[in-house]
């Protein structure tokens, strides 16, 4: 009874905060969630023979209707928001990003933008957490699909689905960290009050298990693309820059650029380094644009409402 | 005048009010203790000691104050139930604590003053 109740007022809550961000929604439906429980966990304790109803009535008065607390959320994002980025217009587009979009600079103002630089970052280490992501999860899957046939195999799965749940949150504050993608900042509401009966059920009803899960054996090979890409992009355009320098300063041979029978290569260095140029800033844009897509993976995969 | 209006008035007028002082508040909670505290132990002290506004509005409150850099949080797992947030001031926190409550106590000040003028309403 008192479960249909929080789980009605969750739903206008819901509703009341549409159009907001996911990941804000997620985390106000854990905040009101979390809050309704506990209280109501309190008072029976404290007063065992209570009328429940009426003690969730009071709770919820003192809570606040649906439409209040939404516009607090509201109010005080936007308060947030406007406070670390003061003089930047705020577009719709780009209301998913923790950081106020960034100003127009051009091709060559990627070199200022630090989000290029984390999500080139993100893009390296995706290897390493995509190897362990997807480790982690075959193993868990064949284990626990071997494991079925014994006794162990049941809480095996649980635990392992536990983890993806973890992992998942683990990645969305790498996502939100260094991609600027905001991801919720904590688990979703173990319904603690509804007993491990109802929570296992969700563990496995829930489409964000497995979703998650899907994420965790996808960034391997994403995390492979990536690394590889980024290092040889880095790696051509470092030596396209580091060409002329070597050949003025150095005087080392790196290459001859003989063309039609004549020697070229003084000139032909200097394009290379010009080359440089461009391919430096180029990459560092790609890998804005990958960090960005791959925030967006993150967000359909791990945030689900 | 209509009830309804004035209720509704009056409605909006502690909404305004709390607007200002919530986050005084939350930051005056937490320097109190100067433990780390979760957010619904927050909440539930506020609603005891200080039952001025909806406790659901003091949860984005919080956010927001962390957002600023004025809180800093942990989430910790509990023993029972959900593993909890643990919010603690930062210096920067302790700094606007000691400004706002300043701010608050020249404020209350002057409206006082003001007031007393018009006691007999």
């Amino acid at each position: 009874m008192s479960d249909a109740t929080i789980d009605a007022y969750l739903d206008r809550l819901k509703a009341a905060l549409k159009g907001c961000d996911k990941a804000l929604i997620q985390d106000a439906l854990w905040d009101a969630e979390d809050h309704l429980r506990s209280e109501l966990a309190r008072r029976r304790f404290q007063e065992p023979g209570l009328d429940q109803a009426k003690a969730l009535a009071d709770i919820l008065a003192a809570f606040g209707e649906p439409d209040e607390v939404a516009a607090a959320y509201r109010d005080r994002d936007a308060l947030v928001s406007a406070a670390l980025a003061p003089a930047r217009p705020s577009r719709a587009s780009e209301e998913e990003t923790v950081e106020a979009p960034t100003p127009r600079r051009g091709f060559f103002g990627i070199f200022l933008d630090l989000r290029a630089y984390t999500s080139l970052l993100y893009l390296l280490l995706s290897l390493a957490t995509g190897i362990f992501f997807f480790t982690w999860a075959v193993t868990g899957i064949s284990l626990s699909v071997g494991l079925a046939v014994l006794v162990i195999g049941i809480p095996f799965l649980i635990v392992f689905l536990g983890s993806v749940r973890l992992l998942a949150l683990a990645e969305g504050r790498l996502v939100e960290g260094l991609l600027g993608v905001r991801m919720p900042r904590r688990q979703p509401p173990a319904e603690s009050e509804r007993g491990w009966k109802a929570r296992l059920k969700g563990l496995f009803t829930d489409g964000r298990t497995w979703t998650s899960l899907t994420y965790l054996v996808l960034m391997l090979p994403l995390g492979i693309f990536y690394f590889t890409l980024v290092i040889s992009l880095l790696s051509i355009s470092l030596a396209l820059l580091a060409a002329p320098v070597v050949h003025f300063v150095f005087h080392e041979v790196t290459f001859q650029g003989w063309v039609w029978g004549e020697d070229h290569t003084g000139v032909m260095v200097v394009i290379a380094g010009l080359l440089g140029v461009l391919a430096v800033p180029a990459t560092l844009h790609l890998a804005r644009l990958l960090g960005r897509a791959q925030g967006h993976l993150a967000r359909r995969l791990l945030v689900r409402i | 005048m209509d009830p309804t209006t004035q209720d509704e008035l009056e409605r909006k007028f502690q909404k305004e009010l709390n607007a200002g002082t919530v986050g005084l508040l939350l930051l005056a909670v937490l320097a109190e203790t100067e433990e780390p505290r979760y957010a619904y132990d927050i909440a539930k002290d506020l609603g005891e000691r200080a039952p001025i506004t909806k406790l659901g509005t003091l949860y984005p409150a919080l956010r927001s104050l962390e957002g600023l850099g004025l809180l800093e949080s942990r989430v910790e797992p509990s023993v029972a139930g959900p593993p909890r947030k643990y919010y603690r001031l930062t210096p920067d926190g302790r700094a606007a604590l000691a400004a706002w409550a300043r701010q608050w106590k020249q404020t209350s000040q002057a409206v006082n003053t003001i007031l007393k003028g018009v006691d007999h309403v």
